[in-house]
């Protein structure tokens, strides 16, 4: 189940989507409110299925083609992965932010830190190295970016 | 043709990989087979007769024109199953040709960073593939594991079973980042039975135009019977339908897309998603295991090697069989 609470009427209308998208989810009905553009905030997508995959580009292909804007924030690890493996997931110039997940592994948590798509193509591009830790939000000790960075940042790299 | 009904002894390599005979070493000593390697492919005639002597036969599949070895067997699917390909994922031109090559059932992924822990995870399909039947886990897992078996007879019901998989690998520590892609998979394969596998009389799909919103009963064969397990160094799941619809030769292209470097246009594509699925399943670091009963039932598993860290999850040894029984 995909829940979407509004944080803010705006404009911009901005909406926090949390839970499992799949093919339960109505996104006309969940994204009904009136406002243009809307900003989706997406740390907490926390899994989607290939059913849940079509709906949702589906879905925002008709909301491009009506002419309501859409923004993308803190998309989740889960999104990133759709969003590299499918065309017209999130077009580029609607991705804001994306979630980057690091590993403690004296911890064993996650923690996970915010850039935006110049930030990372930036860093890729001067200092690569600086992508693969942060310190842990528990123990401040180095935490390992817990992907392949080629192949996390696939899309962000195409562009 | 017919291949020697006694126990294989053999396991024989053609590669000239240092990392391939590290791994058939350690998969050898772990079948009981004996190891015989060779550093390029034998003739027709010879792989033939080791396979008619119940050998499996690892080869590379970089090798020139080891893919006309299936051409040239005729109709052995006893055969057909003893013979695995080593490919690695980057050479997409051979992966290409393998996944349209016919009667094909096992590839391996060269990415044993570890050889012996892919020759771990290899073993259990090694000795899967002597018997004549597989039915669900335990033959992987061993007579001792705890194995979670579930039988649902309601559409929705796919939501609860998805939270119950959850729970249990947030249970066992497994990383928050990994459970998304595991009971994903799980949910993919049990989609794939519900609305894909039942077919009518004259093999049309009898769910895929309903709304998957909808609860409906799933009766008689419609029944979906699965099963989850969580090792000490493992995961694994298996779905069972009972219509036995899914050919093998429809598998590999799915397969196939999970390795393509376009990315896939699903907005315009037909399926309900399946294909997607398992695509997606390969892509997070699955292993998949079909076992094909024309008419009668289609078992798909997924198996996973337990890992800390969602970085060696998915760049973990990998497997896929595709087996008609």
């Amino acid at each position: 189940m995909l829940i979407a609470k509004t944080i803010e009427a705006g404009p911009p209308l901005k909406i926090a989507l949390e839970g499992i998208m799949d093919e339960t989810v109505d996104l006309k009905t969940l994204l009904a409110a009136p406002g243009s553009p809307i900003y989706l905030y997406c740390k907490n997508v926390k899994q989607i299925n290939s059913v849940g995959m079509k709906q949702w580009i589906n879905f925002f292909k008709e909301l491009r083609a009506s002419g309501r804007k859409v923004k993308f924030f803190e998309i989740s690890p889960v999104l990133v992965d759709a969003r590299n493996y499918s065309k017209g997931f999130i077009l580029p110039e609607e991705l804001e932010s994306l979630c980057i997940p690091y590993y403690c592994t004296s911890c064993k948590i996650v923690t996970m830190n915010v850039l935006t798509p110049t930030q990372v193509r930036e860093l890729l591009k001067s200092s690569p190295e600086a992508l693969e830790e942060i310190p842990c939000s528990k123990c401040k000790q180095p935490a390992e970016l817990e992907e392949v960075a080629d192949e996390y940042f696939e899309a962000i790299i195409r562009g | 043709m017919k291949t020697s009904s006694s126990t294989p002894s053999k396991l024989v390599l053609l590669s000239e990989r240092k990392e391939d005979l590290v791994f058939s070493q350690s998969l050898s000593q772990r079948c009981g087979l004996e190891l015989r390697s060779e550093k390029k492919l034998l003739s027709q005639k010879k792989i033939i007769e080791l396979l008619m002597s119940g050998a499996h036969v690892l080869i590379d599949s970089g090798l020139p024109k080891c893919l006309d070895i299936l051409a040239g067997i005729q109709n052995d699917k006893n055969a057909f199953n003893k013979i695995h390909f080593i490919v690695d994922t980057r050479d997409k031109h051979i992966l290409n040709e393998l996944f349209t090559t016919k009667n094909l059932v096992n590839i391996l992924f060269r990415c044993y960073e570890q050889p012996e822990l892919g020759a771990e995870s290899y073993s259990p399909i090694i000795k899967s593939l002597d018997l004549p039947d597989v039915h669900g886990l335990e033959i992987f897992l061993g007579p001792n594991s705890e194995i979670e078996k579930i039988r649902f007879d309601d559409s929705l019901a796919k939501g609860f079973i998805s939270n119950t998989v959850q729970f249990q690998l947030n249970q066992f520590g497994i990383n928050e980042l990994i459970i998304p892609f595991i009971s994903s998979a799980a949910d993919e394969l049990i989609m794939n039975a519900i609305y894909n596998a039942p077919v009518d009389n004259h093999g049309r799909r009898k769910h895929n135009q309903e709304s998957m919103k909808a609860s409906f009963k799933l009766e008689g064969r419609d029944v979906v019977e699965m099963q989850f397990a969580i090792s000490e160094k493992g995961i694994a799941i298996s779905v069972v339908d009972l219509y036995g619809s899914l050919s093998p030769e429809a598998v590999w292209p799915h397969i196939a897309r999970g390795f393509e470097d376009d990315r896939a246009d699903l907005g315009d594509s037909k399926d309900t998603g399946a294909g997607i699925g398992l695509a997606r399943i390969i892509r997070s670091g699955g292993s998949l295991y079909f076992a094909c009963k024309p008419g009668k039932r289609t078992e798909a598993m997924v198996f996973y090697r337990r890992t800390e860290t969602r970085k060696e999850f998915t760049h973990q040894f990998q497997s896929i069989t595709v087996r008609l029984l």
